[in-house]
């Protein structure tokens, strides 16, 4: 054993944990995507070479409708969070009574297990019952079917995504302000800046590590959205909302055609890799290591 | 103060004052209102929650739906579950991520840099492409609907992260102190011990915490690889809402399944976002 170095025998096992439980499955997520799978045979893989992807690229109709879905998702929510984000953190930025207690409340809707999260707006947002349509009722307005109808249930899943996360990119903005230096605001106030060429020409390029990071994380996650789906809408009416994750859940899990699932799984996943990978360049994550 | 951090100095125009301190109550009011109705929810007659108008205070609270969920719905089984899996798969994670962490972040060595960015990658891989091999594999190993089938998937988000959160710890106490120990006889092991290992405490806490919110959160993999045995709370909650379980009993129960989160994330607010950023933003 001591011919290995010292770090190396260290990583093993994780490395080994990793390969049993991410590479081997990875690569067998592959090789399922060439086959076809009928639980009902004896050997229910049938291969076929790359017959799945053949027919996803170009005869899926459902796949594109799930990806054009997926990506007005992600690009909607996560950038409504990023401003309100960006406006919440500055707002609360001064001092004021109360703010050690009240800051760590806004973190508790991203805390939240995300089931739970669903639950709760499906009940506020009841047709019959729900607050929220009383109130609206009250300005004559609605009764609305926010999760229920053709036309509202995507935005609706959109408004649970951004109360759910802007606490997040909320935060993120908020530790990055604190963390900012006095000098250049003080050097930039004897020259007369105002505040917005602060904002714009100070504050922004200092917060953009964090803001990548903030774009990084919450894209990766929302692109994988499934919970408050599952919980609100079930990916309908009809198709509306029937973001990837659930759309793969369904091919796989309901209609058990696992080889074509893995292959959706696969076209998805190099989709997050190319989306992450820009960010990443960005980032310099490895500056992390000394 | 700062330029960057304002004060609410005394010589504002009391308007403005008064308007911050509206703008505050309705961004508060936007996020606390939804766990808030859960939580008074569950505490109302049904007669209350299915009344126009409703009603925003309970008139009559009752604890009923609580005796619900515990008696009839035995809501403490399903999170039995939980806390076990949760536990299994962060104490697992936690052990290999010592090993692996102390080595990226103590040593150099040939590779260091791109094998922790390798396992931080590893996050990408979207959990439902993932969840199809799954479900051939645990079939064959006779591992669906088991406490260890479950344990061992949630290593697949729980390791990395652990890996990654640990060897910024293990970078961040000087290496000088183990040597120290080292030159006075100690081995490498021994100074690890006593010395390393004793000074990242708070470290693995926070990053064991964090696995323990993210496994007990977990749906996807829960839902799609248990069945009554191993079924978790937010696989419990799904299945209520399905069988048209009524709000009271659905709310006791989230309240129940939210509590201990909240009490964690609130007992590590000052880690949480280096946990929520997997250390890119260090707070």
């Amino acid at each position: 054993m001591r011919s290995i170095p010292l770090p190396y025998l260290l990583l093993l096992p994780t490395i080994l944990v990793i390969g049993a439980t991410t590479l081997y499955p990875f690569f067998y997520a592959v090789y399922l995507s060439l086959n076809t799978y009928d639980p009902t045979l004896a050997n229910p893989l049938h291969f076929i070479g790359l017959a799945n992807y053949g027919q996803l690229l170009f005869q899926d109709l459902e796949f594109w409708h799930s990806l054009s879905v997926t990506v007005f998702f992600v690009v909607v929510a996560v950038g409504a969070e990023l401003l309100a984000g960006i406006g919440i953190a500055l707002y609360v930025n001064r001092a004021f009574v109360g703010k050690r207690f009240i800051l760590p409340l806004l973190y508790l809707p991203m805390i939240a297990t995300p089931v739970v999260v669903g639950l709760i707006w499906r009940m506020l947002l009841d047709p019959t019952y729900g607050i929220v349509n009383y109130m609206l009722g009250l300005f004559h307005l609605g009764p609305f079917l926010w999760y229920s109808s053709t036309q509202a249930a995507l935005p609706t899943l959109i408004l649970v995504d951004f109360w759910e996360w802007t606490p997040f990119l909320f935060l993120i903005v908020y530790s990055g302000l604190l963390a900012l230096p006095e000098e250049p605001f003080e050097a930039a106030s004897i020259d007369g800046a105002g505040k917005w060429a602060a904002f714009r020409y100070l504050t922004l390029p200092m917060l953009r590590p964090a803001l990548l990071v903030a774009l990084l994380i919450r894209m990766m996650d929302a692109f994988k959205v499934f919970d408050i789906v599952n919980m609100l809408t079930e990916g309908g009416p009809g198709n509306t909302t029937n973001v990837l994750t659930y759309n793969i859940y369904l091919k796989g899990f309901q209609d058990f055609d696992l080889g074509y699932a893995a292959a959706i799984s696969l076209v998805m996943f190099v989709i997050i890799l190319l989306v992450t990978r820009v960010l990443l360049r960005q980032l310099r994550w490895q500056e992390n290591f000394r | 103060m700062t330029h960057a951090t304002p004060a609410l100095v005394p010589g504002w125009p009391r308007l403005r004052r008064i308007l911050f301190y509206v703008g505050l109550a309705a961004i508060l009011l936007w996020f606390l209102f939804p766990l808030l109705w859960m939580a008074l929810t569950s505490i109302k007659p049904p007669r209350e929650y299915y009344a126009s108008p409703p009603f925003i205070i309970p008139a009559q609270p009752t604890l009923d739906h609580y005796v619900t969920t515990i008696t009839q719905m035995s809501v403490f089984t399903q999170m039995k579950h939980s806390v076990i899996i949760a536990v299994a798969s962060t104490a697992l994670s936690l052990i290999l991520a010592c090993f692996a962490g102390y080595a990226i972040g103590r040593f150099k060595f040939a590779g260091r840099v791109d094998i922790a960015l390798w396992i931080l990658t590893l996050r990408i891989m979207p959990p439902i492409a993932m969840s199809i091999p799954y479900f051939l594999l645990l079939r064959t190993f006779g591992l669906i609907d088991t406490y260890a089938g479950l344990s061992i998937i949630y290593l697949v988000f729980n390791l990395p992260f652990a890996v990654w959160m640990l060897s910024a710890y293990f970078q961040d106490i000087p290496a000088e102190l183990e040597e120290s120990a080292m030159v006075d006889g100690c081995s490498r092991l021994r100074s690890f011990l006593i010395i390393t290992l004793p000074l990242t405490i708070p470290g693995l806490v926070s990053t064991g915490l964090f696995c323990f919110i993210s496994s007990w959160n977990e749906y996807l993999f829960a839902v799609i690889f248990t069945r009554s045995q191993a079924v978790t709370i937010p696989v419990m909650m799904s299945e209520f809402l399905y069988r048209g379980v009524e709000w009271g009993p659905l709310c006791a129960t989230a309240v129940l399944a939210v509590l201990p989160v909240f009490v964690i994330a609130l007992a590590i607010q000052r880690n949480l976002i280096r946990m929520m950023t997997f250390g890119a933003v260090k707070g």
